[in-house]
């Protein structure tokens, strides 16, 4: 009997298992693949001191860009 | 909103909190300077200017939130001709929980005869293999739940999905982008949500067809409520939520215009926008400072905008939901993490191409976590000057017959510091007039309990401010020093903590307030009685972090969701009773459906 309950077990186990593997099959994410370009998100300083330069507006721009940039490079000891 | 009254709102809010900076800083040199100009009465009138312009910053949020609210657009009722994916990123999370969420929301999405449109995602960080058997044993019970097998039977596909990584590489960033990379050609939108998070189909709707409406707009983010608090703590932050955020959130809106930002949960984003512009990269160098970015939500918010997508955050959308942290240390150690990510956008604040709005908004996560550091440096500088000042010399000139009294500037101190707490209190005051005069008060159960909760919520306030100076002061030195604080899971469930508990998380806080009381007592007591409001409440940390930690019951704090249970949250509630009662083993279900 013991060895009758414990076979019986084993096999609703294993259905359950065979149903949780067939659900989560089923569940997968659908395959529709999207390209994402990785951002550039660290400039080098020089790149953006050989941008050209135009109206008093981008000037201050260029000027602030370049300070948070010095900023970036001490956050990161270099 | 034309950029015209954008530029407007954002003149105005700057203007004014530096002039009020400057004003402050102006008078508080003159007191300072009243005994002979020191060194220290110069350092202290700069931090005066620093810490009066970011507290009339916030004010002028609310200010403008005030001034400019518009009325909604009337609610849009055109098809929806798309398809959108609703992503629940999890991290070791209860699996039960997450999904019954997820059945509420498919739920609502059905009553209003959507659902069609709407796929749900279950991503999966959770590293531990043991909780992630019981997601995917819940799972298999969500997948019966929501008849998707009948469903395969009929030839349709499937509208729950379930995947886990192994290796959380970018944590939730990288766990949407992971979506993206692979099924996001399938959606045209995707709604990011929290684990904790539940929002109405009608809104889910609404904001698909405001997307639909606006092919430029890249991201649309919701203001989420707080809901399901219960201790003290977590319901003063609940009501404030609801109470004075819609406002802020306004005036936030209105400066911000096109160039919005991105809450990382609760906003419908564009894929092909998010896809274009939002895949990031590790940062160079260890952590914090380097590695995966933090706080990815405010840097995915500038790349949209860089790229010529619109970023708008809509106030007016109501139905979204996201719980809090119930007591004072599960808000510090998730303030610990933003903490680090904010100060990690100093890496970020430089990127190229970014537009001017977004740097500063970087700089004010940065100053936001920052101010603690400069409160703390003006304290300190505040006794170091009395402390150290020169006794008054009433006989300046030799052979003088008459004493000369140095004047006296303490008035100008002390309307300094009138206007300080004028800007703390001041636009919460506004918005209760405004909350009366429109009859929004009704929704907070009357002006005589919001009154009640909003006194109630400035003295807990201003008792726990001191208490989350020291740990935001802690968390910024533990960054700057170089001290990575990881990716911790949140802690979910009543919050209620026992006293040995608060006294462990709060001990050193306490030996701070000894020693600024006594500090003061011994070099500076004329300053005991301002120093006071800060060093009790460091003395009583450990009580106070206990006491607001325990149940709390309206009326007080009365907010419109504890008066109405939103439909989707009681909906939520239900579904997780149902299923603890009948899913002791979810096993069972599983042999059904494979039957």
């Amino acid at each position: 009997m013991m060895i009758h309950s414990s076979s019986s077990f084993m096999t609703d186990a294993l259905a359950v298992e065979t149903c949780k593997d067939a659900v989560l099959r089923d569940a997968s994410i659908p395959d529709a693949p999207l390209v994402m370009p990785l951002q550039v998100i660290e400039a080098s300083s020089a790149k953006a001191a050989r941008a050209p330069v135009g109206r008093p507006a981008r000037r201050l721009s260029r000027l602030l860009s370049l300070l948070a940039q010095g900023f970036g490079r001490t956050a990161r000891g270099g | 909103m034309s950029s015209g009254r954008v530029l407007w709102a954002r003149t105005f809010a700057l203007v004014t909190s530096i002039g009020l900076g400057a004003g402050a800083a102006a008078l508080f040199l003159q007191f300072g300077a009243a005994d002979g100009f020191q060194t220290v009465d110069g350092v202290r009138a700069a931090l005066v200017l620093i810490t009066t312009f970011w507290l009339a910053w916030g004010a002028m949020q609310s200010v403008e939130g005030l001034i400019l609210s518009r009325k909604p657009p009337p609610p849009l009722t055109t098809a929806i001709t798309t398809r959108t994916a609703v992503l629940m990123p999890i991290y070791n999370e209860d699996p039960g929980m997450v999904f019954a969420r997820v059945a509420a929301m498919d739920n609502s999405l059905m009553r209003l005869g959507m659902s069609e449109h709407f796929d749900f995602a279950i991503l999966s960080d959770t590293q531990d293999d043991r909780m992630g058997l019981e997601e995917e044993r819940w799972f298999v019970h969500l997948w019966n739940d929501r008849s998707q097998a009948a469903r395969k039977a009929k030839g349709q596909a499937p509208r729950f999905f379930y995947r886990r990584r192994r290796r959380n590489i970018g944590r939730k960033a990288g766990n949407i982008q992971d979506f993206l990379e692979t099924s996001g050609a399938n959606y045209d939108f995707a709604l990011i949500l929290d684990a904790d998070s539940v929002m109405e189909g009608a809104t889910m709707t609404d904001m698909v067809r405001r997307m639909q409406a606006v092919p430029k707009l890249g991201l649309l983010q919701t203001l989420p409520r707080i809901t399901g608090a219960q201790s003290r703590f977590g319901r003063a932050m609940q009501f404030a939520a609801g109470f004075y955020s819609p406002i802020f959130a306004q005036g936030q809106a209105a400066m911000q215009g096109v160039t919005g930002p991105f809450w990382g949960h609760n906003a419908l984003i564009r894929v092909r926008a998010f896809a274009e512009s939002c895949a990031l990269p590790e940062l160079s160098g260890p952590p914090p400072f380097g590695g995966h970015i933090l706080s990815h939500d405010y840097v995915e918010a500038a790349l949209l905008a860089r790229a010529g997508w619109s970023v708008r955050v809509d106030p007016d959308l109501s139905g979204s939901y996201e719980e809090g942290p119930e007591n004072m240390i599960d808000f510090a150690k998730r303030d610990r993490r933003w903490c680090q990510g904010n100060l990690q956008h100093i890496r970020v604040i430089s990127a190229p191409g970014l537009k001017t709005w977004s740097r500063f908004v970087f700089f004010q996560g940065i100053l936001s976590y920052i101010a603690p550091l400069f409160w703390m440096m003006f304290l300190a500088a505040s006794l170091y000057a009395a402390a150290t000042a020169p006794e008054p010399d009433f006989f300046p000139e030799p052979f003088q017959l008459f004493p000369v009294f140095p004047s006296d500037q303490t008035s100008k101190a002390v309307g300094v510091a009138v206007g300080v707490i004028g800007l703390l209190v001041f636009p919460k005051v506004l918005i209760l007039v405004d909350a009366a005069f429109r009859g929004r008060v009704s929704q907070f159960g009357g002006t005589v309990t919001a009154l009640r909760g909003m006194l109630r919520e400035l003295v807990m306030s201003s008792i726990n401010a001191p208490i989350m100076l020291m740990w935001q002061t802690r968390a910024v030195l533990q960054v700057l020093t170089g001290h990575d604080g990881g990716w911790p899971a949140q802690t979910r469930g009543d919050g209620r903590l026992t006293l040995p508990e608060a006294f462990a998380a709060g001990w050193w806080i306490q030996l701070w307030g000894v020693a600024v009381i006594f500090f003061t007592y011994s070099f500076a007591a004329n300053l005991m009685l301002w120093v006071l409001p800060i060093g009790v409440p460091l003395l009583l940390a450990p009580l106070v972090i206990w006491i607001t930690s325990q149940p709390s019951k309206p009326p007080v704090f009365l907010t419109p969701e504890e008066v109405s249970l939103p439909r989707v949250i009681a909906d939520y509630r239900l579904i997780t009773d149902q299923w603890a009662q009948s899913t002791a083993a979810p096993n069972a279900t599983a042999v059904e459906a494979s039957a």
